[in-house]
């Protein structure tokens, strides 16, 4: 009797966050105000409130928490940098076993440059308990490993560069301060295009990577969308959340659909030869701004690219996807045919990914 | 009364044109060739999620209907823009048939267009566009050594002037400026080495055009690729050999620091210099020489339908980050190509690659369906 207790006791008091029917790891993005204010707690504070109003399907209760935090006026790598800050918390995770049947990390903005960093060097990085790392799926919401040209314009004015006064305003309006001449930039500096697709260069585990991928607008978008190639979220351009390896201006993430879900060609999109090895941008939406996606805001709609899912289930298919879509013709545009994800507008990105995409 | 219902009318029809103007012109402005296509052509592949619960009303599998379809001109879809479609949806046929049975360590290389993807410390392009105009820079290296010139290029459309001042900018210090002048909208540009005068790890390559009485400037950093000391050191491929499906490439490398160290490289035919496949190893060594073992699987050589000689290519030693440091340092190469003998497909064994973690996976989603 107290051994069935027990085993009771172990199954129901560990609530583990799932996604797919697997565990779920979160990495955050860029936090500007880091530079100016240099976290003491490693921006702990700061990565629980950046979750607020994700799913609850996403979050651990108890244990060593899933959230993953970093500091971002740290550089990615080095003593003292980012992955030095993240190893150890993840070395917790995985000493209670919570990737033994592989894990799903959601990362949002710079958090798919640091999982691409840890994904691809995985064995020096962990060594013995590399094993443990396991991963099934990576799930990037306006994924900036590809880098954005606001982290080129950021740096060059900490470097004394002259830009417009446009470049200027746009910083500011995008950071909330002035970039001064001098102010140590921290992960901006890996940010930076060039910088960004060196730390994760093609050659990556076949470990796939499900982008999802806006073009919306943020309060200050008038003024970084002009600074972007192509189109962006007003933080992030497409070449970087597709998962493209060429860093050109594009319009979409496929050649087949538009990004407000039109069925159409669009040759400003990347070929799949042009998209990074086992990255798969199945999700867009016209209305996505940067900053939404990882929250619990609703009003976007969204489209499935079903050509990139077909293809991430022949090629990867390790958590199940089915993206609950379909297409109407449109009158307001001579009956032409769109493709949505199904009640999308009525729920957050993350609720969308649980009910409507990995399932 | 009648005249109002004609006058009603002619309002209607003037809005409904109105309307179908705005949409072409808006999407026209966009400079995109927008086709409308019908229902999504999807690849014939064997089912693999056998657990599927979708609840789509579309099949996977449909194919192009031939509707009668117009494109943004109001024009029936050119031959060439059919073509167009149903390239885009080979291209991910083709994608799949190659990346499902090779391992990522010995993968084919779609497309020689597509070995960019494959081609280490390279610079990715900035630029600035607005209306009718783009002026872009790229380095041709991200990781330069002090003892190499610094070059890469620009180019621009839409811009009257010709005159790109290049500067390199150590911490807000201008330490070298060129003028060059755009020739059919591109040019390179190349520093010399510029040895103890760099001083920094990082340098920012900057270009300045002038556009319509305004200044575009654009920046582009370059990173110190410095080899002294370095932990490894390259040496030189030895004799390949076939081992059951696989051709295995010796290469031998000296360690001078313990650690783990990844080597990739990428072969290309001898005969025709096609790129073919990508190749990697990663090994945990001691100090002293080792040896690293590209391993080409024979299903993946036969994809690409070369027996051989090869050349090895595009090479990249470094050794990866690990604690306490968790940096990636660049390993000494001397060679930029070592040559690799080839065998007839005939004496390779038939065995197909079987990716464990796929197995794992397909056995993973067998038994939840069951």
């Amino acid at each position: 009797m107290k051994k069935l207790c027990l085993v009771f006791t172990l199954l129901f008091s560990v609530a583990y966050a799932d996604v797919g029917g697997k565990n779920v790891i979160l990495i955050h993005g860029f936090n500007p105000f880091h530079l100016i204010n240099n976290p003491t707690d490693n921006g702990k504070k700061d990565a629980d409130n950046y979750w607020n109003g994700i799913n609850s399907e996403f979050l651990k209760s108890s244990g060593a928490s899933n959230i993953i935090h970093w500091p971002s006026h740290k550089r990615l790598v080095g003593s003292g940098g980012i992955i030095s800050i993240v190893k150890p918390q993840i070395d917790q995770l995985l000493n209670e076993n919570y990737c033994a049947n592989k894990c799903v990390i959601v990362t949002h903005s710079t958090g798919d440059l640091v999982a691409r960093y840890l994904l691809k060097n995985k064995n020096s990085i962990f060594g013995g308990d590399a094993s443990k790392f396991k991963v099934a799926a990576v799930i990037d919401l306006a994924g900036a490993g590809g880098g954005t040209e606001l982290a080129n314009y950021g740096v060059g004015i900490a470097n004394g560069v002259n830009f417009a006064g446009s470049v200027i305003s746009g910083l500011l309006d995008f950071a909330g301060f002035n970039i001064s001449l001098g102010l140590d930039v921290g992960v901006l500096n890996d940010l930076q295009t060039s910088v960004a697709r060196n730390h994760a260069t093609n050659g990556f585990p076949s470990i796939p990577h499900l982008r999802v991928a806006g073009t919306g607008d943020e309060l200050y978008g008038f003024a970084t969308h002009p600074l972007i190639k192509g189109s962006d979220d007003s933080v992030v351009p497409l070449h970087s959340a597709c998962g493209a390896i060429y860093a050109s201006s594009y319009k979409s993430c496929s050649r087949d659909t538009r990004v407000d879900g039109k069925v159409t060609f669009v040759s400003k999109a990347p070929r799949t030869s042009e998209l990074y090895d086992f990255h798969y941008p199945i999700v867009m939406s016209e209305t996505l701004a940067h900053n939404v996606m990882q929250t619990g805001a609703t009003g976007n709609n969204m489209t499935s690219v079903r050509s990139l899912e077909s293809l991430y289930k022949q090629e990867s298919n390790s958590i199940s996807v089915n993206i609950d879509d379909f297409e109407k013709r449109e009158w307001w545009d001579f009956f032409t045919k769109y493709r949505y994800i199904r009640d999308a507008k009525n729920h957050s990105v993350t609720t969308v990914i649980v009910e409507k995409i990995v399932r | 009364m009648f005249i109002r219902i004609v006058l009603l009318s002619a309002l209607a029809g003037a809005a409904l044109l109105v309307g179908f103007l705005k949409t072409h012109q808006s999407d026209a402005t966009q400079s995109e060739v927008i086709v409308n296509a019908p229902l999504v052509s999807e690849i014939d592949a064997p089912k693999v999620d056998s657990a599927s619960k979708s609840t789509n009303a579309q099949t996977p599998k449909q194919t192009l209907e031939a509707e009668s379809l117009e494109n943004d001109s109001g024009d029936a879809i050119q031959d060439e823009e059919w073509e167009s479609i149903n390239a885009a949806f080979e291209e991910v046929a083709d994608q799949f048939e190659e990346s499902i049975q090779y391992p990522t360590f010995s993968f084919p290389i779609a497309t020689p267009e597509a070995v960019t993807k494959y081609i280490p410390n390279q610079g990715a392009e900035v630029g600035a566009e607005g209306e009718g105009y783009q002026f872009n820079l790229v380095t041709e290296q991200f990781l330069v050594s002090s003892a190499e010139p610094i070059t890469g290029s620009v180019r621009a459309s839409g811009i009257s002037t010709k005159s790109v001042r290049i500067t390199l900018m150590d911490s807000g210090q201008e330490l070298a400026v060129i003028d060059v002048e755009l020739v059919r909208g591109q040019v390179p540009f190349s520093f010399p080495p510029l040895g103890q005068s760099w001083q920094s790890d990082a340098l920012l390559v900057v270009a300045t055009i002038e556009h319509d009485k305004q200044e575009l400037t654009v920046s582009s950093p370059i990173q110190k690729m410095d080899m002294s000391p370095s932990s490894s050191e390259l040496h030189t491929a030895s004799d390949s050999y076939v081992d059951g499906p696989w051709l295995r490439i010796p290469v031998s490398v000296s360690i001078k620091q313990e650690g783990y160290y990844r080597f990739e490289a990428n072969l290309y035919s001898a005969s025709t210099g096609q790129p073919l496949l990508h190749l990697l190893d990663e090994q945990e060594f001691s100090i002293g020489k080792s040896d690293f073992i590209l391993s080409a699987h024979a299903s993946a050589l036969k994809k690409m339908r070369d027996e051989g000689d090869y050349l090895l290519k595009d090479l990249w030693l470094e050794q990866t980050p690990s604690p306490p440091d968790f940096e990636n340092k660049p390993g000494i190469i001397s060679t930029r190509s070592m040559r690799v003998t080839g065998f007839p497909f005939s004496e390779y064994s038939e065995e197909a690659y079987v990716d464990p973690e796929a197995q794992a996976r397909l056995e993973f989603l067998q038994s939840i369906s069951n």
